[in-house]
Parts: structure tokens; sequence; C-alpha cells
């Protein structure tokens, strides 16, 4: 599992020493990757939250993209996703 | 996105600055979870 946004390589480095996560984090300042996944935010420049489930295959098995920001898909449903894809 | 097409590959630099691309990952189950900003509730 890795989180992406659009914050620097120096923006993750600060919040990771914080929290110290047990997944990492990669930038992309450029929201590239975040358009190529069509998970972009309303606000310009930023991603969405969203969960994409890759598969063993490298297939998409699921892409679960909150508009409204504040709002994110359920620990429940992210853990349903990867498990369903990890037994195709 | 289609589901079932191939995730479009990308390389991305970590908190580190090592880069991570996405199919050095192939054989395995991947989670991307995209967010808004580091340290924000936005």
């Amino acid at each position: 599992m890795v989180g992406i946004s659009t914050d620097s390589v120096e923006s993750h480095k600060n919040f990771s020493d914080k929290y110290d996560f047990p997944f990492r984090l990669l930038s992309d300042p450029d929201a590239d990757v975040v358009a190529r996944y069509g998970v972009k935010s309303w606000i310009p420049g930023r991603s969405a939250r969203a969960v994409v489930v890759v598969g063993k295959d490298g297939k998409v098995k699921s892409h679960n993209v909150q508009s409204l920001s504040v709002f994110r898909p359920t620990d429940e449903e992210v853990l349903r996703a990867a498990s369903t894809a990890a037994e195709q | 996105m289609e589901l079932n097409e191939i995730a479009p590959d990308f390389t991305l630099k970590d908190s580190e600055g090592t880069e991570w691309k996405l199919s050095d990952h192939r054989g395995k189950v991947v989670v991307l979870l995209f967010y808004p900003g580091d340290d924000t509730p936005v």
C-alpha cells in the first residue's frame, strides 16, 4: 500500500516523520499520476481522496473516488477490495 | 478509468527521494491511496 498526493518529497518527509506511517508516501508534484488515474480534486492541482486497487496481474480491480474530499472509503471497503484482488 | 484495464504505470519519489515504480510490484496486490494533502483535513 502506498499513499499518493501532490505534496513535495520534503512535505512527505515531515508528514511521515511526524506520524511514522507503515507505508510509503509518494510525491506527484505535477499531478500527472492523479490525472491519469482520474482522481483530480475540485481544488486545482490536488488529488481527491481515492482508493485504487491494482491486482497481481497489474489490472485495476477497484477504483473508488470521493469527490467530496472530507469523506473517504471505509477501512472495510479498502480491505474487502484488496482481499478480493488477492484471490484473483 | 475502467475496471480490469491495465493500471497506468508510473514512477514517483517517496519521502526519502527513492523512486517507486508501480510495475516493479507486479505479482502483488497494490493499494494506491490518493489524498489531497499532507497534514490537512481536506
